[in-house]
């Protein structure tokens, strides 16, 4: 089963808003937050929408 | 009055009122503030023969000042003292005598005017204050007072002659 | 939120503990202090408390507690700056105390701890401790906001002179946070492009080689592109560093340049000096000549008129005959001598001249010298008692009063030249700051030309990472990785065009919002016409008629309170924020504007928030209405500024 890529597209809009509020209230809070964490769960999300494990 | 001489200032209290009033009395200085202590000096009723010996400084009133300046006032204040103090055990005929009568008489009435003098000018002493201005102030305030009759210093001197006097005369 | 008390202690110029109550019934309060005494530094009170953060103004130091209070304490002493704001939201009260203590060290007074606690009365009317209060405080007044809720309208001033560019980021900033918008933001930076390597294409574009081997021109290909993306990464760096260095240097001439021109030639100077010393020495003089005045007065006057007093007091001291007998007025010797003379028979009444009253004409001739000196003791007490009439106490009064307005202005002059040397003194020679100046300018120019060669070799560093993602992508193009990994970045460069017209749509939306709101309140309070434009960056332009830029300080004055109004109304509006109350703690440029202005801005103020409080450097009675003047206070300061306190009422006359 494989999504249409507007799916994706809403899925990844989603999951990155999520990501970068989290992100947000994480940095008022004086907690630690890089910036390659973050790209690197977008990447992993990516990788799951698509269906491709690797 | 024949003044023949600078009538000597001796005494702390005339260096001091020179050295500190010479600034408001400018004009004839000394003479000016012989006048005030001596006017101040009949008011009380006090004398004081001579003040304490001081140092070399040589204060006078000179008498070519008197006599230019004075006008006759010397003579004036003369008169009121002899005709009013009760610090000189006469009898009324001598002090007419003296205050209007001829110049000749054994009487020195410089010397009697200088202890008035020596009096008022410890009064006048009394109302240096730490600045010019307070100075002034009090010199007007006690001026004021002692005229318009609030001064109670002489207010008690006169009650106190008041019954002197009653039993004398 | 409505802000109840604030209160503090030793904090910047405020040495002692001092205390504002804030009117909360909807009135104005006003906190009156002139400039350099402290009233900016009391209104970054109220940031500091709330957030901990402060701006401070280049030419101050940017030490918290009070200077002289640091003089007065020992090494090793510990002490404490601390500020405390009660307030009341959602029907709860609510106090916030921050406090930072300081120990004093051989060399330098060193923080050594922070304290920073909110407490929340409850039902009970006990306080409890409220946890995480940095997180409290962002839900009740968002720091993204800041800026508006804490206005300061003079510095909005000078941004707008020059283009107004730190207004812009700063507004696009909290409008942005206001909306979530910077959430998008933010996401489109992860997002990245193919060239930046540490973004979510970035990293998709260069796995398109990751299953090839080492040493293959592909991976020669890798190599290049992250080494250049470094060195680009460096590159911008540099610039960056460079670019602000040079507007430091910039704004150091324009300082400069402003010092100078306000700067008194040294010839200005010396020309009022003398024109102080002459006025004073003049009045030092005046003061001699009215005290010698007073000294002639009373030797003129005043030893006669003792002696006046003194004989007619004499009468009661010494009772003397001579006083008694009085010859009647106008009777003197050559009368008597004539009445007594046996040739006279008649008076010069008309009465014959009898026994008696011969008797009584030789009474008379008794009272005449050399027989007696009772007529001349009248004639002295007359002449003393005309000395009498010249005493006026109101003559010295005056004489002295002269006196002391004399010193008076003697001493404000001497005040004057005092200041004036001060002034010299601190404004320094005009050569020194020519030099200092062109020091600066011959530095910008020496950055220009490092900026010019650095930009040169990023342009360089651009091409060849263009050159060599052209030639991988070349490379690639064949092999699965570089399938799947393009695949991915079509859905990313999606979801970002997605982000981007969000953001497009809404700071085009805001900005036009933001713009008829300014507008209609800038028709309200100028009395001409202004068009105001908000671009979607949010940079503000104030143009005339015939699309002149406005460049008057008192247009300006009048824009930033219609900025800020049209702000607040945005904020209220807004869906997430609309149920809460802020409060507007303004300090206001209200002597930029004209009177008819100003009674227009004032007019306006209550509308801007439920609360409002001003800090004004200038006398704003005239214009407020009575009914809306709430809680009044006034800031003085000592001479040497540094120590500041703050007192109720309206001190200013």
């Amino acid at each position: 089963m494989s999504k249409s890529s507007d799916e994706i597209v809403d899925e990844m809009i989603v999951f990155i808003e999520k990501e970068e509020k989290d992100l947000q209230a994480a940095k008022r809070a004086n907690e630690k937050g890089t910036r390659t964490d973050i790209v690197n769960r977008i990447l992993q999300k990516l990788d799951t929408e698509m269906g491709d494990e690797n | 009055m024949d003044i023949t001489s600078d009538i000597r200032l001796k005494g702390k209290a005339w260096e001091q009122a020179i050295s500190e009033l010479s600034d408001i009395f400018v004009t004839r200085t000394n003479y000016s503030l012989f006048m005030l202590s001596l006017a101040i000096g009949i008011m009380y009723d006090k004398r004081i023969p001579s003040l304490d010996e001081d140092g070399d400084e040589n204060r006078s009133v000179p008498r070519n000042v008197i006599n230019t300046h004075d006008n006759g006032k010397l003579d004036f204040f003369f008169q009121a003292a002899i005709l009013s103090t009760t610090t000189e055990d006469k009898k009324e005929d001598e002090r007419l005598e003296l205050a209007f009568g001829d110049e000749k008489t054994e009487f020195n009435k410089v010397n009697f005017l200088l202890q008035f003098a020596n009096y008022g000018v410890t009064k006048l002493v009394e109302l240096i204050g730490d600045t010019p201005l307070e100075t002034m102030e009090k010199i007007k305030n006690f001026l004021v007072t002692s005229i318009e009759g609030n001064n109670f210093e002489i207010d008690e001197l006169m009650l106190e002659e008041m019954e002197i006097s009653e039993d004398d005369l | 939120m409505k802000i109840k008390t604030i209160e503090y202690e030793n904090f910047r110029n405020f040495k002692d503990y001092g205390k504002i109550k804030c009117s909360t019934d909807g009135r104005l309060t006003v906190v009156y202090g002139k400039n350099g005494d402290g009233k900016t530094t009391l209104h970054q009170l109220f940031q500091w408390v709330f957030y901990g953060q402060i701006k401070f103004n280049k030419t101050t130091t940017d030490t918290l507690y009070n200077l002289a209070l640091n003089d007065e304490k020992n090494y090793e002493d510990r002490f404490d700056v601390w500020g405390r704001i009660e307030f009341e939201h959602d029907g709860s009260n609510y106090s916030l105390t921050r406090t930072h203590t300081y120990k004093k060290g051989i060399d330098s007074t060193d923080k050594i701890s922070e304290d920073f606690s909110l407490q929340k009365e409850d039902n009970e009317f006990n306080w409890k401790r409220v946890d995480r209060p940095n997180e409290a405080v962002e839900r009740m007044l968002p720091s993204g906001l800041a800026e508006y809720f804490f206005f300061d309208g003079e510095s909005m001033i000078a941004d707008l002179r020059v283009k107004g560019r730190d207004s812009a980021s700063k507004l696009r900033k909290a409008i942005y946070s206001m909306f979530d918008l910077d959430i998008v933001e933010s996401a489109l930076g992860h997002i990245g492009k193919a060239d930046l390597k540490s973004t979510v294409i970035g990293k998709l574009y260069i796995s398109k080689g990751t299953t090839v081997s080492s040493g293959s021109d592909i991976s020669s290909k890798m190599t290049n592109i992250e080494m250049s993306q470094n060195k680009i990464e460096k590159a911008k760096e540099d610039i960056a560093k460079e670019e602000n260095e040079r507007k430091k240097q910039k704004q150091t001439i324009n300082e400069i340049s402003e010092k100078i021109g306000s700067t008194k030639s040294k010839e200005e100077y010396e020309e009022k000096r003398q024109k102080y010393v002459k006025e004073r020495d003049a009045f030092i003089e005046k003061t001699k000549e009215d005290m010698q005045a007073f000294g002639n007065t009373i030797i003129e006057k005043y030893p006669q008129i003792i002696i006046s007093k003194v004989v007619n007091d004499a009468k009661n001291k010494l009772k003397l005959k001579v006083d008694s007998e009085r010859l009647p007025e106008g009777v003197n010797k050559r009368l008597i001598t004539y009445l007594s003379s046996m040739n006279t028979k008649k008076c010069i009444c008309g009465n014959t001249l009898g026994v008696a009253e011969r008797s009584r004409i030789k009474r008379y001739q008794e009272m005449l010298p050399p027989l007696s000196y009772s007529s001349t003791y009248q004639d002295f007490k007359k002449t003393v008692e005309r000395w009498k009439t010249d005493y006026d106490k109101d003559e010295l009064e005056s004489k002295i009063r002269a006196v002391i307005s004399d010193q008076e202005f003697a001493h404000n002059r001497d005040r004057d030249i005092i200041n004036l040397d001060e002034e010299e003194k601190k404004s320094g020679d005009i050569e020194d700051l020519i030099i200092a100046r062109q020091e600066a300018t011959d530095k910008v120019t020496e950055l220009d030309e490092s900026l010019s060669a650095r930009k040169g070799l990023l342009d360089k560093l651009n091409l060849f990472l263009k050159q060599e993602m052209k030639k991988f992508d070349e490379l690639t193009e064949k092999n699965e990785a570089s399938q799947k990994a393009s695949a991915k970045i079509e859905i990313m460069e999606l979801v970002a065009q997605v982000f981007t017209n969000k953001l497009n749509i809404a700071a085009e939306e805001y900005s036009k919002k933001l713009q008829g709101t300014i507008q209609n309140l800038l028709d309200v309070m100028l009395t001409s016409k202004r068009k105001v434009s908000v671009s979607s960056d949010f940079t503000v332009r104030v143009t005339d008629s015939y699309n002149d830029e406005s460049k008057s300080e008192g247009q300006f004055a009048v824009v930033s309170f219609a900025y800020i109004g049209g702000i607040l109304k945005m904020i209220r509006e807004n869906e997430d924020l609309k149920e809460k109350e802020f409060p507007l703690v303004l300090d206001g440029p209200f002597s930029k504007l004209d009177a008819d202005q100003r009674q227009n801005v004032v007019d306006m103020l209550p509308e801007l928030a439920s609360q409002v409080i001003v800090f004004s450097k200038d006398d704003l009675h005239d214009v407020l209405k009575e009914d809306y003047v709430g809680n009044i206070y006034t800031i003085t300061s000592n001479e040497e500024k540094n120590i500041a306190q703050v007192e109720e009422g309206k001190l200013w006359t």
